[in-house]
């Protein structure tokens, strides 16, 4: 499965649970973090536990998305959907 | 509108302005916040923000340095937040981890300490808890002589009782933490105008004799920090005169790098207080996200309670 599939089916449940305005939308550009993004903490953390899981699911590995290190990155300016792609690339492959 | 009362307050207004420049998720929460704050809010935070750069100044700690120990403070916050609703438990469960983790570790405390100040006055919650004690500590001031503090932290709720209560006032401040007394005298040397004594000890609670018997008692944010709360309080109880009083802060789903004991409900919080021998005087109920009661349940939202307590009537 590709990663972006994996991010659209995870975003999928997370919405169910958003107002209209407030869901998530699997395009390259929209921010988890960042001056636009509409996502409370609360939502992100869910949000990324549900990845985690799914990744868990499909690939048989644990992994971390929200760690100090993501922190030192992500908080700074922006975090999108591109960068968790990214990300999960990364971190599913080691 | 906020914009406005930032500006008539210079210090507070640089660190919101630090911040929110830094965190976009903090900049949400932040305005949010500020919106709907008070005149006596943002006086508070001023005074609270200039004694605050006197402290850091006078530390040679650069102001960059505090406003990331905030944001780690936070971030620290979500991943253990993320933890818990994976894992179903806290991400610590006993007090050595904690210690050496946190209150044994120099940097680690400094910057908990640091980050923690500064959430008096971010985080709704926390300012509302530090409201509900200056209210209590001025009430109550006219019957303390003798006050004890148990894990005094960054030292603003302390400041609060050194303004409120009578000078002659026996001030005791205990913590089992040489970083966090170290952290509080040098914030409370510096706010300290009525140049009052204060004892700073280095102590575990379990270890004050029962013969000595306070007026008032603060203990915020400590009863999660412990394996056996009850016993604190039971503790407590015996430390207290018979028309003292308690003000105690805790917390419920609330995992954090330290918290070892998950209170899972206001009530189960309320039951151990009086099941170890307490009346509750007054209270809030504080959850950090502005939902309905039945989704912060539900959703394992952190809630923030305080408390102002007294021995009941049935003990000695």
């Amino acid at each position: 499965m590709k990663n972006v599939d994996l991010i659209k089916k995870v975003s999928i449940e997370i919405n169910k649970q958003l107002a209209k305005r407030d869901k998530i939308v699997v395009t390259k550009s929209f921010q988890i973090f960042g001056p636009n993004s509409r996502l409370d903490s609360l939502i992100i953390v869910n949000f990324f536990i549900a990845l985690e899981e799914k990744v868990k699911s499909i690939y048989g590995k644990e992994i971390n998305l929200l760690s100090g290190d993501f922190f030192e990155k992500g908080l700074k300016s922006k975090y999108t959907i591109s960068d968790l792609e990214k990300d999960l690339k990364k971190k599913i492959r080691t | 509108m906020i914009t406005k009362e930032l500006k008539k307050n210079p210090n507070f207004n640089l660190i919101v302005q630090e911040v929110i420049g830094k965190s976009s998720l903090q900049k949400k929460k932040i305005i949010k916040l500020l919106d709907s704050a008070d005149k006596l809010y943002f006086q508070r935070a001023e005074n609270f923000s200039f004694f605050f750069f006197k402290y850091l100044k006078k530390q040679k700690i650069k102001l960059n340095y505090a406003i990331n120990a905030y944001l780690k403070l936070c971030a620290d916050m979500m991943i253990s937040q993320k933890y818990f609703l994976k894992y179903k438990k806290y991400p610590v469960d006993d007090e050595k981890k904690a210690y050496e983790n946190v209150y044994n570790n120099f940097h680690e405390m400094k910057s908990y300490m640091i980050g923690l100040a500064v959430s008096q006055f971010l985080w709704s919650t926390h300012y509302a808890m530090y409201s509900f004690f200056i209210k209590k500590i001025t009430q109550e001031s006219s019957k303390v002589n003798n006050y004890l503090e148990v894990g005094p932290g960054h030292g603003l709720f302390l400041a609060q009782a050194l303004e409120k209560l009578d000078k002659k006032t026996n001030f005791e401040i205990i913590d089992i933490s040489k970083t966090s007394i170290k952290i509080t005298k040098s914030i409370i040397n510096l706010i300290n105008k009525k140049k009052i004594n204060i004892n700073y000890k280095k102590k575990n609670v379990f270890n004050i004799k029962k013969s000595k018997k306070f007026d008032f008692i603060t203990m915020g944010e400590v009863l999660e920090h412990v394996a056996e709360p009850k016993k604190l309080l039971i503790k407590l109880k015996s430390l207290i005169t018979k028309n003292g009083s308690i003000f105690v802060s805790t917390c419920v789903d609330c995992p954090s790098i330290d918290h070892i004991y998950h209170f899972k409900t206001v009530q189960e919080i309320e039951k151990m207080i009086k099941e170890s021998g307490f009346v509750i005087l007054d209270k809030k109920i504080l959850p950090v996200e502005d939902k309905p009661m039945k989704e912060i349940i539900k959703n394992k939202i952190t809630i923030n309670y305080c408390a102002h307590i007294k021995k009941s009537n049935n003990e000695k």
